[in-house]
């Protein structure tokens, strides 16, 4: 019997450290498992915030070597930053009081209580040896219970108003000096043609035809330069007069005629514009016929027609260009895409008041260069 | 009619004394340098006046306010030639005294005809 009891005892003490020692290796194994996932995790961290550090010094780079000034800073002061150029162009000893005095140009500007807003300033900044003008540009973010946010980009305008100076001066120097010689050009073919064509043989007056022919196209060529200047800067001058429709078309044929014959083309009108009159610039409205016109005889082939629609539908007078070209690349087609469909430009005209309207080069902004082909 | 015209360009000279020619009623006067210009100005008035306006000084609007600032010839029509086209330069000219604008190129055939519309307008 007490055999039977030391064995029992016995049993129970080897069953028991068995189990132990299964929880034993159990934790070990969960031990370790985790061991290894935190190593993972800390080498993780640690290339995140190697990364994070590199990021950070590139946008440093990139903050502090941009061409413009960049600057933010919170209402309560609680955060603020300035590049390097916003506190030259600021005029200012160090990024502190660079942003005390964006503070004080911003503050005079009116707030509103919408929670973004953007607005620009332009300001004057006196430095050593003149005074700049500088652009700012200001977003400022407003959220309840928290401090204003003001974001800021400043630009020297000083350089750009050079720039575009010394643009002015240069065009307007090219067109003088075009402009002269033209006019003698231009002149003594006009006095040779008018007095002494009749005395000269066949070829001479082809030639004639021919020197006049590219006097006026260099002219267009000056004027539409001119033109182009003047959209950029917003200041094309548009002088509506009431013109007939016939003498708009009579005028733009003419204008034309030398260049279609010379490409072996035919201009054709088309339409009824009897009694009908529309408001437009009389220059403006020819040139972009000319355009139109010189256009569809470029591309259209030898022996070719090119034709004038000219036409009143209902409340509006039309004007169209219609040739048998190549057409229009798809995604530049004014019209339409389908190659099925006639290929032509086509302007409307209001007939009562002074505003026209016509597709304008936005049509082409798909990699398309204007109205040309 | 007596023009005195003057374009510091000989070739532009030229051209309008051929377009000229044919015009009897008018008896042009070309003068190349603007300082001899001048002096003509100051002489022995002249029914009309032509002048380019870009040239070295005197320039054609300094010439224009000698015509204007001399009481024999205050009220003569004056036109300034000019290459700009622009709307603003148009105004200045304007109100610097021209009586008409002439923009290059111009076409010499109508030369005589602009002259003359421009001394009747003035009550030449």
């Amino acid at each position: 019997m007490a055999l039977a009891g030391f064995n029992r005892r016995t049993a129970t003490f080897l069953a028991v450290t068995a189990l132990l020692t299964a929880v034993a290796i159990w934790a070990l194994y969960v031990a370790s498992k985790r061991a290894r996932q935190l190593s993972l995790s800390l080498e993780q961290s640690e290339r995140d915030r190697r990364q994070i550090a590199r990021q950070s010094r590139e946008q440093e780079a990139i903050f502090e070597n941009v061409r413009d000034g960049i600057a933010a800073f919170a209402d309560d002061g609680s955060f603020s930053k300035a590049n390097a150029r916003a506190v030259a162009l600021m005029n200012a000893v160090d990024e502190k009081s660079c942003i005390e005095l964006l503070r004080d140009r911003i503050a005079s500007h009116d707030s509103t209580e919408a929670e973004l807003d953007s607005f620009e300033l332009l300001e004057q900044v006196q430095h050593a040896n003149d005074h700049r003008d500088i652009r700012i540009g200001v977003t400022r973010i407003k959220e309840v219970g928290r401090p204003s946010l003001h974001y800021v980009v400043l630009s020297d305008m000083s350089e750009e108003r050079k720039l575009f100076e010394a643009r002015e001066n240069f065009i307007s120097s090219v067109n003088h000096e075009l402009r002269t010689p033209l006019t003698s050009l231009k002149g003594s073919i006009e006095m040779l043609t008018a007095r002494y064509a009749h005395d000269l043989p066949g070829s001479g007056s082809r030639l004639l035809d021919l020197a006049a022919r590219n006097a006026e196209r260099l002219l267009v060529l000056v004027n539409d330069v001119l033109t182009l200047q003047a959209l950029d800067e917003n200041r094309l001058s548009i002088r509506p007069e009431r013109l007939s429709m016939g003498e708009i078309v009579d005028e733009a044929v003419a204008t034309n005629e030398g260049y279609a014959t010379s490409h072996g083309v035919r201009i054709e009108t088309l339409g009824e514009t009897e009694g009908v009159s529309v408001d437009v610039d009389r220059v403006r409205i020819q040139q972009i016929m000319s355009n139109l016109l010189s256009n569809a005889i470029k591309y259209s082939p030898s022996g070719d027609v090119v034709r004038l629609l000219a036409a009143a539908q209902a409340d509006r007078a039309v004007l169209e260009v219609i040739d048998n070209g190549p057409g229009f690349l798809p995604r530049c087609s004014p019209i339409s895409s389908s190659a099925s469909e006639r290929r032509s430009t086509t302007l409307r005209f209001r007939l009562r008041g002074p505003v026209w309207a016509w597709r304008s080069p936005q049509s082409w902004s798909n990699g398309c260069t204007g109205p040309s082909r | 009619m007596r023009a005195l015209i003057v374009d510091d360009e000989p070739d532009i000279l030229e051209l309008m004394s051929i377009a000229l020619e044919l015009d009897e009623d008018i008896e042009g006067v070309f003068v190349e340098r603007s300082a001899e210009a001048a002096e003509l100005i100051r002489g022995e008035p002249f029914d009309l006046y032509l002048f380019d306006m870009m040239m070295p000084p005197p320039t054609g609007t300094d010439l224009l306010a000698l015509v204007r600032g001399r009481p024999e010839t205050a009220s003569r029509p004056v036109a300034i030639c000019t290459a700009s086209t622009s709307e603003t330069v148009r105004e200045q000219l304007f109100s610097a005294g021209a009586t008409e604008v002439i923009y290059k190129p111009f076409k010499p055939m109508t030369l005589g005809n602009v002259l003359r519309t421009l001394a009747r307008r003035s009550g030449g």
